[in-house]
């Protein structure tokens, strides 16, 4: 999810359904769980029939399906409905059980304990235990790009009977939010597989899912199947939590690269649902009564600047290329229509928490002359800025396409560097070789998982200013305190430009029309989804 | 004979050789580090260290070409480092629907070549002759992946005739899998179709042109019956020739077919084995191939010797 | 028929001037005429580009973004906004600087490689076995592992297409020398004390000129279509500059949308292509009556 691995377009449901997030994690992190609080009555689904097939067409070929190795959306999706973790988020993106049926927090929020529930079988048919939580979540530390952030403040994990207990050094709010997402997730598979793979990839893709992986013939499929001794939570359906129902008797996931391919498969009755469709097609496709369109808001579009080492360590030249750039045409341009963008400086969409304008004065200035006496005060004199791009994802080329333009009519140089996505990402690494890149930030439930706050991540961003005021944010748990020390960390990113964010854009999901069961999310949900006969 | 055969063998060594530096060099020297790719943008450069340190890529290049190619010499491929399955079974899995699709895309080509290029001979000059060349011509020239599309947008999502896109195996069924082999196979055969053509024409006019369908002639035998009985057989030898150059093409140009239409062939493999940077992937595939054409090759050899008994060595 | 024609159109004793041999080829093989015109024309195109194009082929109006043909957009504009007729223009310069260059450096190569080759029998099996090796790759294969490693740009297509060609003209060249090589009048020339070079450029480079060039014409229609079977795939030159198969690739997410993005250029490269293969047809049959296909 953060920061893409694979573009796709973006998606809401049909019912709006982020139109009321709450922060994940900011209710949760305090208190007791209330099982079967949320849930409304969208969920009480009319009777759907179960039989038949699933067929998706991803935007590729996944790269594993270790879903706890990798951040790549593309592994996320296919996995979802084979793993499980102690958490899930519903559909407002708040924090509800899944394989925990609650936890509790420490007043001094150093100890969490979450409860597992009984009697749910592994794929294996195993049933699962507190000694494959610790173990799983143990690899997850390690092996998962999300989990060192979470483990650097991890001092033990233990299991006892039906609990685990989770104590840290200091206080972290954001864990059951890293807990609980499924990408770069902290999945739950049996302790024998976790200690197999060790630190290295997967082999087995065993969990606790309503589906089971039965094959993947590389460039063919992923074939999934139903697991018929399910452990299903018993509330109502909502968003990734409650009730998974696994109506199709199998899924099959295709790889199909060709975004032209995938539409038409959709149009012709060969795919049920395609991912990631470029949102140039919306327009048309949203008349086609052969197809109905998801629409999933909350991704940015992101451009870093290398503050490690190179021009762009210098702030004010960092200020006067963020105070150049024209953010409409970007994204119109990217995107194409107004529906699926956003000119708005905050992160977070409208009807979140976390929705601030703090900082909005240093957003979309768009101010030519500013931007020169910036550029000439940094000492800036036409050296090319190397910007890092490629064509594999095509709203990365076409945002950096015409940024640059704009870059150049304001006197600067710029040097765009067109390459695969696996030099992008081997470029990006090394701070000699470049000036910016551009990438996306899909929707995460809680500010401390965007990665442009890493300091480790590519850009560097590790000001003493940021790093202290990031400090403060990861350890406090009051949900009022939190919301405020965003909107100072959002003020912050725009003053000391970081990256330059233009703009919020929505992500596209194609499904056959009036697939039963089906909402578009950012991550596909197959269960609950009655497929063709 | 035999002499001659080892002779052929050992001289293929050479070859595979070079074929076996080139490949590991290239892939080697490409920027792009596959155990970032398996990680994800969010990866800590430890981890990636980590992971590249049990995948064997921190080794010294030399020492990975020696122990790459000692296991090749064996038979053994090594393992891909992304799907985790040995690189010849992942070949293996690869090499029916490329082989489907160039088989079908001949047929095609075939189907078209030769009836179009038998009226342009049997009407030459005229303005069927012309208009034939000139489409055979015409099909050569547009690039194949524009034709796959427009196929698609007419065949599979406007008349709904055809699946789009995808592959289904033939063991589920053989009038199933014809179907999603249609279109791939016309994108890739029309374009073929233009040597055939070519090849057809020349070939029966140059037999037409000899004494003995002269003779038939004046026997009083009709045009057709003399087209037909006499002609296109002698002029089938030369067809056939380019019939193995056709093919060999065909199997290229299926990269591209391929990737329009989500085929899980060879070339796709090489693609996407490309684009993550899947090494032992690629550097299996390559090798394949190109010693899959060595010998191929040398078979024809052979096999001119077999048919006729004038060829000596 | 054409075998007549021949005898008394190749320079080997005195040579008719260039402009006559041509008039003589076009008026005896037609199609030799219309690929020259169709080329002529695109050359000129391609030279006058910045003269004809309305617009700056980079230049960005987001808000006229993927409109069809109009009077002040003949061709239509792209998802930027930009002038199909501009960037069709000069993306002729460029596709056809991609076409010659991998023509004229192929066939250099190939020409050396295949003299070597042809004349020394030691050099002869270690590069006539590269050269197989080199064959035995499907060509768009090696280009795309060629261009991964490279990286996307002009010069580096160029490249890795005329490494691809090369060995076709060597095999070519190697051929004619050899065959040559054994013929009568070398032995001759050189019983008159002719130095190995005169006799190489007298006599062999002179005589395997017909199917280098019709090779070449091949060549250079393979080239365009390589150009945008790599933009395709995502390993040719760098987007922002246009060529007719980059143009193509990005327009044909808009296949449906927007065809006239996609079709201007295609019909562009068709026709190229085209008048290339006849061009190169022609001339086989004009210069060597024995491989003639009609």
């Amino acid at each position: 999810m953060a920061s893409n691995s694979h573009s796709r377009a973006t998606r809401v449901t049909r019912r709006r359904f982020l139109g009321t997030i709450t922060a994940g994690g900011v209710g949760a992190a305090a208190s007791r769980w209330l099982p079967g609080a949320a849930g409304d009555a969208w969920a009480a689904a009319p009777a759907l029939r179960r039989g038949g097939t699933l067929r998706i067409a991803e935007i590729g070929e996944p790269l594993t399906l270790d879903t706890t190795a990798t951040t790549a959306d593309l592994t996320s999706t296919i996995t979802l409905p084979v793993f499980e973790e102690l958490l899930a988020f519903d559909r407002s993106w708040r924090i509800q059980p899944a394989l925990a049926s609650g936890f509790t927090v420490s007043k001094d929020g150093l100890t969490y304990t979450f409860t597992l529930r009984t009697g749910v079988p592994f794929h294996n048919g195993k049933t699962m235990t507190a000694d494959d939580v610790v173990a799983s979540l143990n690899r997850w530390g390690k092996v998962s790009p999300r989990g060192p952030s979470a483990y650097q403040h991890v001092s033990s994990v233990t299991g006892a009977g039906n609990t685990v207990t989770v104590k840290l050094k200091e206080p972290f709010a954001p864990l059951p939010a890293f807990l609980a997402l499924p990408n770069g997730a902290a999945a739950i598979m049996p302790k024998e597989v976790v200690d197999t793979a060790g630190t290295q990839p997967l082999k087995q893709f065993i969990g606790t899912g309503p589906y089971k992986f039965v094959a993947w013939a590389p460039d063919r499929y992923v074939h999934l199947t139903r697991f018929d001794q399910y452990a299903a939570r018993t509330e109502p359906p909502d968003g990734y939590a409650g009730r998974r129902d696994a109506l199709a008797d199998d899924i099959f996931y295709y790889p199909v690269s060709q975004v032209a391919t995938r539409i038409a498969g959709v149009q012709s009755g060969d795919y049920d649902i395609a991912d990631g469709i470029n949102q140039d097609a919306y327009t048309q496709l949203a008349k086609d009564p052969r197809v109905d369109v998801g629409i999933i808001r909350g991704s940015f579009l992101t451009f870093f600047f290398n503050k490690k080492q190179g021009m762009m360590a210098n702030e004010k030249l960092r200020q006067a290329i963020a105070v150049a750039m024209d953010m409409q045409p970007i994204l119109q341009a990217t995107f194409g229509n107004p529906a699926l963008y956003t000119v708005d400086a905050s992160i977070y969409p409208k009807g979140t928490p976390w929705y601030t304008e703090a900082g909005a004065a240093g957003y979309d200035v768009h101010n030519v002359d500013q931007a020169k006496r910036l550029a000439r005060e940094a000492g800036y004199t036409g050296q090319p800025i190397r910007w890092l791009t490629t064509q594999q994802y095509d709203y990365m080329f076409k945002s950096t396409v015409v940024a640059s333009a704009q870059l150049q009519q304001a006197g600067f140089k710029v040097d765009m560097q067109v390459m695969d996505w696996a030099s992008v990402l081997d470029h990006r690494n090394k701070p000699a070789d470049w000036d910016m890149f551009v990438t996306s930030h899909g929707f995460v439930p809680d500010p401390a998982l965007i990665t442009v706050f890493s300091s480790a991540y590519p850009g560097w961003w590790d000001s003493p200013d940021k790093n202290a005021l990031f400090g403060q944010f990861t350890a406090e748990a009051d949900p009022a305190k939190r919301t405020q020390l965003w909107a100072k960390l959002q003020a912050l990113m725009y003053r000391e430009a970081p990256i330059v964010r233009p703009g919020g854009f929505n992500l596209l999901e194609l499904s056959r029309k009036g697939l039963p069961g089906f909402r578009a999310s950012y991550w596909i949900v197959p269960w609950n989804v009655q497929a063709a006969r | 004979m035999l002499g001659y055969l080892i002779g052929r063998l050992f001289a293929l060594l050479p070859v595979l050789l070079v074929v076996a530096v080139v490949v590991f060099m290239l892939v080697h020297v490409t920027p792009g580090d596959p155990a970032r790719v398996l990680l994800g943008q969010d990866a800590t450069e430890a981890q990636v260290a980590a992971l590249r340190h049990d995948l064997g890529l921190d080794r010294p290049l030399p020492v990975q070409f020696t122990l790459w190619l000692g296991r090749a010499l064996r038979g053994d491929l090594g393992t891909s480092l992304f799907l985790r399955m040995p690189v010849s079974r992942d070949i293996v899995q690869h090499l029916g629907p490329t082989v489907t699709l160039s088989v079908l895309g001949l047929g095609v080509a075939l189907l078209i070549g030769i009836p179009v290029g038998v009226v342009s001979a049997v009407f030459r000059n005229s303005w069927l002759d012309q208009l034939s060349l000139a489409l055979a011509m015409l099909g050569a020239a547009v690039p194949s992946f524009w034709l796959g599309l427009s196929l698609i947008i007419l065949f599979a999502v406007d008349l709904g005739w055809l699946p789009s896109s995808g592959y289904q195996s033939p063991a589920g069924g053989l009038w199933l899998s014809a179907q999603y082999l249609v279109l791939p196979a016309i994108a890739l055969g029309l374009p073929n179709s233009s040597l055939i053509i070519r090849f057809t024409r020349s070939s029966l006019l140059d037999v037409l042109g000899n004494d003995y369908i002269r003779t038939a002639r004046a026997k009083g035998l009709r045009g057709r019956a003399v087209v037909f009985r006499h002609a296109l057989r002698n002029a089938l030898v030369p067809i056939l020739t380019v019939v193995g150059l056709t093919f060999a093409a065909l199997m290229g140009g299926a990269v591209v077919t391929e990737n329009v239409f989500s085929l899980p062939g060879i070339g796709q493999l090489v693609v996407s084995s490309v684009l993550r940077r899947d090494y032992p992937v690629i550097q299996g595939v390559v090798l394949m191939v190109a010693t899959a054409y060595v010998v191929i090759n040398l078979a024809v050899d052979l096999l001119y010797f077999a048919v006729d008994p004038r060829v000596r060595y | 028929m054409a075998d007549h024609a021949v005898t008394r159109a190749l320079p080997r004793g005195g040579r008719p001037g260039a402009g006559a041999l041509l008039w003589r080829m076009v008026r005896r093989r037609r199609v030799i005429g219309v690929g020259l015109v169709v080329l002529a024309v695109v050359t000129l195109a391609a030279l006058l580009a910045p003269l004809l194009s309305p617009y700056d082929p980079a230049s960005l109006d987001v808000p006229a973004r993927l409109r069809g043909p109009v009077w002040s957009h003949p061709f239509g504009t792209d998802e930027f906004g930009r002038d199909i007729l501009s960037r069709t223009l000069f993306g002729a310069r460029l596709s056809l600087t991609v076409g010659l260059a991998v023509t004229a450096s192929a066939t250099a190569a190939g020409i050396v490689v295949g003299l070597v080759c042809g004349t020394n029998p030691r050099a002869d099996r270690v590069l006539m076995r590269v050269m197989d090796g080199i064959m035995a790759f499907p060509d768009i294969l090696l280009a795309i592992a060629l261009m991964a490693s490279l990286g996307p740009s002009a010069r580096n297509v160029i490249l890795a297409l005329s490494f691809v060609y090369t060995p076709r003209v060597a095999r070519v060249v190697r051929g004619a020398v050899l065959v040559i090589a054994a013929q009568e009048y070398v032995d001759a020339a050189r019983a008159v004390g002719a130095s190995a070079a005169r006799i190489l450029a007298r006599h062999v480079l002179v005589n395997s000129a017909s199917p280098v060039i019709v090779q070449a014409t091949f060549i250079t229609a393979y080239a365009m279509l390589g150009e945008a079977a790599l933009s395709f795939l995502g390993v040719g030159i760098p987007p922002q500059i246009p060529t007719w198969g980059g143009i193509i690739s990005q327009g044909q997410v808009y296949l449906r949308q927007a065809p006239w993005i996609s079709i201007f250029p295609g019909a562009a490269i068709v026709l190229s292509v085209l008048s290339l293969n006849l061009l190169g047809d022609g001339l086989r049959d004009f210069l060597d009556p024995r491989l003639r296909y009609t």
